[in-house]
């Protein structure tokens, strides 16, 4: 377990390390993201262990997101009266931009090829 | 007079950064349950059900934020190996998804392009500030990401934050439903609209409901989490 978690965290700093040279905008994690798709495009592994680890980290995805959510509340608070405005504007967006990358991504497939389970 | 033995030990474990990990941990648990308990409904997402339940506790006890977040940080820690863990699962799935290079490509370039257009022109006609605007534009895309382009571009990332959790709170909570009622069968489909739109929890929430919708919502979130991490500082 520990030998799969080091794994990730080493792609991870590599991320870190290439972002902060690159001066690039895109942040550390997603750039070693980046390079573990690169090395896995060139025939490298993550091997078993990471590969274990990785899967029980998604399994738990959404707990990495409560320590900040928590916080949600009270950040919104300190807004005052453009809340309101936050809030109706999120959700409208969200549900027009759901539909329209669904409806694209279905269109561009050609269809409901793929039937729901 | 001395306080009674319950509050001075309240207040000595309170000071640790343990008990809130602890209480962090065990509010996720028994969100969970809940959700598993509704038999798994959109609308009781764990995410949600333990931030409200941490959110209370805090005001409840007049707890300071930063001092939760001592405790919080080394769930908060993992958001960056679990990036690098979405790999695995695109890695496992490549030549899916290289058979749908098409549909991944034009989904990606429009989801991104009606997130933030909507949001822009939805911010002008409320007639938010510039600040907050600039701050809600990369509400799409993953936390650390939108935080980093929010300060490049010269938002608030405290405030990128909450819109970000806001729409993946929104989208995890509405994807199923809102489908089901546009008859959108195709999983896929279902599952990259989720991961572009929600981020990291419409992925959690893919995952739940199939495996190749999370497969799809983690290509998706790392796919527009680059696409906005590069774009929206150079149009912006």
């Amino acid at each position: 377990m520990i030998e799969g978690f080091a794994a990730l965290l080493l792609f991870q700093l590599a991320g870190e390390a290439v972002a902060h040279l690159a001066h690039s905008p895109v942040p550390g994690p997603i750039v070693g993201l980046m390079i573990l798709l690169a090395w896995s495009a060139l025939g490298g592994r993550l091997g078993p262990a990471g590969e274990g680890v990785a899967r029980g980290l998604l399994a738990n995805l959404g707990l990495m997101f409560v320590p900040v959510a928590s916080g949600v509340l009270f950040q919104l608070r300190s807004l005052g009266p453009a809340a309101w405005h936050v809030v109706w504007i999120v959700v409208a967006t969200t549900v027009v931009t759901l539909v329209a990358t669904a409806a694209t991504f279905t269109l561009l497939a050609g269809g409901d090829a793929e039937k729901a389970p | 007079m001395n306080p009674p033995p319950i509050f001075e030990l309240w207040v000595f474990l309170k000071a640790k950064p343990l008990l809130w990990l602890v209480l962090t941990l065990g509010a996720w648990v028994l969100a969970r349950r809940l959700q598993e308990a509704t038999g798994g409904a959109a609308w009781a997402n764990p995410v949600a059900g333990s931030s409200l339940m941490l959110g209370f506790l805090l005001w409840l006890t007049d707890t300071p934020y930063e001092e939760f977040f001592a405790g919080a940080q080394f769930v908060h820690f993992l958001l960056g190996p679990a990036t690098i863990a979405l790999g695995v699962t695109v890695i496992e799935h490549g030549k899916a998804v290289r058979r749908q290079i098409v549909p991944v490509a034009g989904a990606l370039v429009v989801g991104v392009l009606v997130s933030v257009g909507t949001t822009w022109a939805l911010c002008h006609a409320a007639g938010l500030n510039d600040v907050i605007t600039l701050s809600l534009l990369p509400k799409s895309a993953t936390a650390p990401v939108a935080m980093g382009v929010s300060e490049a571009v010269g938002g608030i990332a405290s405030i990128s934050m909450c819109a970000v959790l806001l729409t993946g709170i929104t989208g995890a909570v509405i994807v199923t439903p809102l489908f089901n009622l546009f008859r959108f069968r195709n999983w896929s489909a279902r599952g990259f609209a989720a991961g572009l739109t929600a981020h990291g929890i419409g992925t959690a929430r893919a995952y739940q409901v199939s495996n190749e919708a999370g497969v799809y919502a983690a290509l998706a979130l790392a796919l527009a989490a680059l696409l906005q991490g590069i774009l929206l500082p150079l149009i912006l």
